[in-house]
């Protein structure tokens, strides 16, 4: 346990999942610097950073194509520290144009309305672009170890199951219904899908108007081009996944209720074929008793035992829960740190916490 | 103290409640240490609560608390769930004055499109077929529509007969809920005419009205409150209204020097600090605010609730 810090540094990839809220950003950012400091040229990918971290790690300055900076620490580092912004448009609209067999292809989809405006909307659509671009990363072999801060979501699951969500949506089954060999306009196979289809498509006319069926119809038959890309992208990211060089870390916090989808976590994950490097606990509350070290009896004093008491009754059931995970897997407990106006600070003092000696 | 009471009846008429309308001794709202909040401030004036927040700040708490606030003085309350949060979350509570409903894109969807088409075998039809429900998962942002619309049928009059006095949604957290207020605007923009852009129109001029207020839940850290404002900003451009934010798990203020020597001083010192430098920030600003502190020692989570909003002042 002690040199858990160690084996997961050995990683090429660490994959930081947990839901939301919970300070995954923080956390891979810390992991970023330690390791940068072993000596280690390190790519920190963030989806939705805090506009003070962004700043403060040079991610302010970005252009579509250029979303990946070196981060100068005050402390000199070993290794290289870089960090990353998943613009999920521009790694989209890039996968579309690789992903196309020609440029016309490419732009009937990326000059169809509804992509412009909603893509990002589409479910797995954030999941697959932060996969898609830590793959891009990956192949390029200018990393020593890529940190993947995920999507906050609902369910921490939902990176690995999203991407191929967005791939099944365009099936290749249903894909046939619109587009045929002769031609490929919605007038000519609305004659020939069967009535209870026709029955449909005329209720969601109904409810939405032509203008907006014609433009759903458009959007789903000009995705034909990259569906088997996706497809095919898909199975490569799940390829490396299933590598010895993924790590898995899931990040949650000192919640009874974050931590049994900790373990829900953790068995599907182990469904799926992958396994848990680590667990972080995060936020907890320091609640040790050398930290009172007055003997006065007064407000403060009680008011620490009532919030002590609180988090004991937390961590009575946060136990149990600790109990059920596997054994193996490291299971670390970071305390709270005050977040300070220089947010690499608070980061720093997190990455502090962790049991290794630089 | 001085109490007043009233027996009212609930909306669903099972039974009768006594409300506590107005206990206080001073005049003034106050906040944790007797500071007055923002005097002459009415909150929860409006019909519907739109409750949002980065996740983890306890944004589902706070709506059930507001709907447990505004039950005091309303008849009909609704606490909307999108996520089955509140489902085993009153069970040791004998009595709730707000009914919860559990909505999802689907079933809104779903009724809307059976309010339409009338016979139910067309709607079941619709949402069998499917060609059908593989362009409906596709079809980016309509859910988010169908709950808006749902949310919103009372003021405009179309759809699904919804009726209610107040309405509290507990939405997503932040970005998922920004791009559902974005979907109307999105959808009027590219569809043009039909009723999808009348209906989108419909729904942005519900949100844009005084009946609709935007919550916003933050935690005392200044970086997660910043963010915050940074979608209180958009949300301000979108809808022409400032939100109203409540800060949550507030530590305990104490008025007396500290000894920063004493690491918990220190740290319950830090926390003061923040959460000043945080309600500066919302003033600063001119958004309006409540707070509402840690609780540790609720018994049920009606308690739990009374608790969070005891300082909240309904005019």
């Amino acid at each position: 346990m002690e040199n858990f810090v160690d084996s997961l540094l050995e990683k090429k990839v660490l994959i930081s999942a947990g839901t939301g809220g919970v300070g995954k950003t923080s956390t891979s950012a810390a992991l970023g610097i330690l390791a940068a400091q072993k000596g280690l040229n390190t790519l920190v990918l963030t989806i939705d950073p805090a506009k003070r971290l962004k700043t403060a790690l040079g991610l302010d300055n970005l252009n579509d194509h250029n979303s990946i900076v070196e981060v100068k620490l005050e402390r000199p580092m070993k290794g290289k520290l870089y960090a990353g912004v998943v613009n999920a448009k521009a790694v989209f609209d890039d996968f579309v144009t690789e992903a196309s067999p020609d440029a016309e292809s490419a732009n009937q989809l990326l000059n169809n309305l509804l992509y412009k405006k909603l893509s990002m909307g589409l479910q797995g659509s954030q999941e697959f672009t932060s996969l898609q671009m830590f793959y891009k990363a990956y192949e390029s072999n200018e990393y020593d170890l890529i940190i993947v801060d995920t999507p906050p979501a609902q369910h921490a699951l939902d990176f690995l199951e999203a991407p191929e969500r967005l791939s099944k949506l365009f099936d290749e089954k249903i894909l046939k219904w619109f587009v045929s060999e002769k031609e490929g306009s919605f007038g000519f196979i609305k004659k020939a899908i069967r009535t209870g289809t026709r029955k449909a498509f005329s209720i969601l006319e109904k409810l939405t108007g032509d203008q907006f069926v014609d433009e759903i119809f458009d959007f789903f038959v000009s995705m034909k081009f990259i569906r088997s890309a996706l497809v095919t992208r898909n199975q490569q990211i799940a390829r490396l996944l299933h590598s010895k060089e993924v790590g898995f870390l899931l990040i949650t916090a000192y919640d009874v209720k974050k931590l049994k989808h900790a373990i829900e976590f953790n068995g599907k994950l182990q469904d799926l074929g992958f396994s848990l490097a680590a667990v972080l606990v995060n936020r907890c509350f320091p609640a040790e008793d050398s930290l009172y070290l007055s003997s006065a009896k007064n407000e403060k004093q009680q008011y620490y035992h009532e919030l002590k008491d609180y988090y004991k009754k937390e961590e009575a059931s946060i136990e149990k829960i600790n109990d059920e995970f596997p054994q193996g897997i490291p299971v670390f407990k970071l305390m709270e740190v005050i977040s300070s106006t220089d947010p690499l600070k608070t980061v720093e003092e997190m990455a502090q916490q962790f049991p290794w000696r630089i | 103290m001085h109490y007043l009471y009233r027996i009212t009846k609930t909306g669903s008429g099972l039974s009768k409640n006594i409300h506590l309308i107005s206990c206080n001794f001073f005049c003034f709202p106050l906040n944790l240490l007797g500071k007055p909040l923002l005097s002459g401030v009415s909150i929860f004036q409006e019909e519907i609560f739109f409750v949002t927040g980065k996740g983890g700040v306890g944004k589902s708490s706070v709506a059930a608390a507001i709907a447990h606030k505004i039950a005091k003085t309303s008849n009909d309350v609704k606490l909307v769930d999108l996520d089955q949060y509140f489902r085993n979350m009153f069970e040791q509570d004998k009595q709730i004055d707000f009914s919860v409903e559990e909505w999802t894109g689907m079933k809104c969807l779903s009724e809307y499109v059976d309010h339409l088409v009338k016979l139910r075998g067309l709607g079941k039809l619709f949402f069998d077929n499917p060609v059908m429900s593989k362009l409906l998962n596709i079809a980016p942002g309509l859910f988010e529509l169908a709950i808006l619309g749902k949310l919103s049928s009372k003021q405009r009059e179309h759809g699904p007969p919804l009726s209610y006095d107040k309405l509290i949604l507990d939405s997503y957290a932040t970005g998922h809920s920004l791009s559902m207020l974005k979907a109307p605007f999105v959808m009027a923009e590219s569809i043009t005419r039909g009723p999808m852009h009348v209906q989108s129109q419909g729904i942005i001029s519900v949100l844009q009205s005084e009946a609709f207020q935007p919550v916003v839940v933050v935690t005392p850290e200044l970086m997660a409150v910043e963010e915050s404002i940074e979608l209180a900003t958009e949300i301000e451009r979108l809808l022409g209204k400032k939100s109203l934010f409540v800060i949550n798990r507030i530590y305990k203020e104490f008025a007396d020097l500290p000894d920063l020597e004493n690491p918990w001083e220190k740290f319950l010192y830090q926390k003061k600090n923040e959460l000043d430098k945080v309600r500066e920030l919302l003033e600063a600003k001119s958004y309006q605010y409540l707070e509402s502190p840690l609780v540790t020692n609720a018994e049920t989570s009606l308690d739990l609730l009374e608790k969070m909003g005891a300082q909240w002042k309904i005019s």
